[in-house]
């Protein structure tokens, strides 16, 4: 602004400038609130999408949560069971191999001997400790019900023997109306399976940079604002970086957990032609990662999807753009702290019980800009490509 | 008259405090409007371009940083006249000039006559729309005739040619009321 040599005329009207002391209407207050209202929905609708998303986040992790502890523990117990069950049936099964077994309903029914059937055990009513001993035996499939008195057989399970008083063995009701209850002929313990591995992977990134510029701004004009959009799409283009990944890793049955130290770079290239400038950002950061994955094995192959954030520390945070009124540069800073969304694909495989080679497609997402000085708001994204070998222990 | 808000005020009307946001807008008011009565008849015209002036301040204010406040908000609503021009595509009035215009340099103009502002609002609102968008910029609010090119995408000479009109026209009004 220079006016160096002013004419009366404008001097005379330039004494508009001067400000008189003035309210506004109440027309114009009422206007200018119901401005300041719409401003804020339009404050608050960002803030309302972001608890959304976190609330959704942490709903799905507790569900998912409950959901995998609920039925590893409900696993455990069923297992305990079947482990005393078959223990407790072997052991009576050595000592009472010479006993009359009961082995079908008709003739459980002749001895008017009790059982409540359930579809897989046999429970008994008035049990004592009187000296008559019945067993129920359940044949497999296949067996024919006998009434003879037979041994039993190796694949015969003994479930639940039970001591009757012949006083009470009147009073006994056989409930069984279904079919002899079949149980599989060998029950397999699921075991929890856990395995560690320590690994390192290498690779390249492609970074994706993307500016976020307000339609309008107050000290500039639309046209201005125009061309600063202009020379920065021209003049930033995407770049590359090298990734670097140690890591350690639980699994736990096909489950998989992932963390470790995580080095990668944000940035971009740049070529300002209007001012001659050209060089290349790069935002270094150190993050220590937590993913969750899930791995189907096909043989030596294992396919193993991840997703989860990342947390780190910027270590070289500073960059440079051209200045809004493109005449030059201004200087900005990274986020120190940033948080990182990343989903990877995982290929493993397996060259023995212990290394395993991996080979991983990872997406990259900036949590939030990462540069938000005024009007430089940029965000992130990269695609990349690690190669590199775990140790399982 | 020069108030300048204390910064506990701008902070809490950043905040979004509608107190502060409403003291704030006594204390922007007779800036915003004294330019919009400049530009506009029409009171409705200067409600909408000062009210949407300070959402824009309130909106910016966390990047206000140091200087006077109210020169920011005058340039605030100067900038908003200037886009509110041309999204209403009064742009294309503005006629443009490549031949260079002879700028007076020796003021031939003189009076004693005290004017009020009512009196040099009216007398500005006659001009045409270019030349008083022009003629406030460069004569009352001291932008040059090549920040006023850049603004309004028009050459510096288009500049010179509409304040020359709008003086002479100006002149003529004063003139007029001497007589």
């Amino acid at each position: 602004m220079n006016n160096p040599v002013k004419d009366p005329l404008d001097e005379l009207f330039s004494s508009l400038n001067d400000l008189v002391q003035e309210s506004p209407s109440p027309a114009f207050v009422q206007d200018l609130e119901a401005r300041l209202d719409a401003l804020e929905k339009k404050r608050r609708k960002p803030l309302l999408i972001w608890w959304f998303f976190s609330a959704l986040g942490a709903v799905l992790f507790s569900g998912s949560y409950f959901l995998f502890f609920s039925n590893h523990a409900a696993n455990q117990g069923q297992q305990h069971a079947e482990n005393k069950n078959n223990t407790s049936a072997q052991a009576m099964t050595k000592k009472q191999m010479d006993t009359t077994s009961t082995s079908s309903s008709s003739s459980l029914s002749s001895s008017s001997s009790t059982f409540l059937s359930s579809s897989t055990n046999l429970i008994a009513a008035h049990p004592t400790t009187s000296s008559t001993l019945l067993s129920s035996s359940v044949s497999s499939s296949n067996a024919a019900p006998s009434t003879d008195k037979t041994r039993v057989q190796e694949e015969t399970y003994i479930i639940n023997p039970i001591l009757l008083s012949d006083d009470h063995e009147k009073d006994c009701v056989l409930i069984v109306d279904q079919p002899t209850p079949v149980l599989p002929k060998a029950v397999v313990p699921t075991k929890k399976r856990i395995q560690h591995q320590i690994g390192l992977q290498f690779g390249v990134s492609g970074i994706f940079s993307s500016f976020d510029l307000p339609a309008s701004h107050p000290l500039l004009t639309d046209d201005q604002m125009k061309l600063f959009r202009e020379t920065r799409e021209f003049g930033e283009r995407n770049t590359s970086s090298w990734d670097f990944n140690l890591r350690y890793g639980m699994s736990i049955n096909n489950w998989q957990l992932q963390t470790g130290l995580h080095y990668f770079e944000w940035g971009e290239q740049l070529q300002y032609d209007v001012i001659s400038v050209e060089g290349t950002n790069r935002y270094r950061y150190l993050s220590v990662p937590l993913l969750l994955g899930y791995s189907f094995d096909f043989g030596k192959i294992r396919m193993s999807p991840f997703t989860g954030l990342a947390y780190g520390k910027c270590l070289t945070a500073n960059g440079n753009y051209i200045e809004p009124q493109v005449n030059g540069v201004t200087l900005v800073t990274a986020k120190n702290f940033a948080g990182t969304f990343i989903g990877q694909l995982e290929l493993q495989y397996v060259l023995n019980s212990k290394l395993v080679f991996t080979c991983t497609p990872v997406y990259r997402r900036a949590l939030g800009p990462l540069i938000d000085q005024q009007l430089i708001v940029n965000s992130y994204q990269s695609l990349g490509l690690q190669t590199g070998f775990l140790y399982r222990f | 008259m020069n108030l300048e808000p204390e910064l506990q005020l701008l902070q809490a009307a950043a905040a979004g405090e509608r107190r502060a946001q409403l003291a704030l807008y006594e204390l922007c008011y007779p800036v915003l409007i004294s330019a919009a009565r400049r530009y506009y008849h029409n009171t409705d015209e200067q409600m909408t371009v000062v009210n949407n002036s300070f959402v824009k301040v309130i909106q910016y204010l966390n990047n206000y940083e140091t200087g006077r406040f109210l020169s920011w908000v005058k340039r605030i609503i100067s900038n908003e006249i200037i886009d509110e021009y041309r999204r209403n595509k009064r742009y294309n009035e503005l006629y443009r000039f490549d031949a260079p215009v002879e700028e007076r340099g020796a003021p031939d103009f003189q009076t004693d006559q005290i004017f009020s502002h009512e009196q040099l609002q009216r007398m500005l609102l006659s001009l045409s729309e270019p030349a008083r968008l022009v003629f406030n910029l460069f004569a009352i609010e001291g932008y040059s005739h090549k920040e006023i090119a850049q603004m309004l995408g028009v050459t510096e000479e288009t500049s010179k040619w509409h304040t020359k009109m709008a003086r002479k026209k100006l002149r003529e009004l004063i003139e007029n009321i001497h007589e």
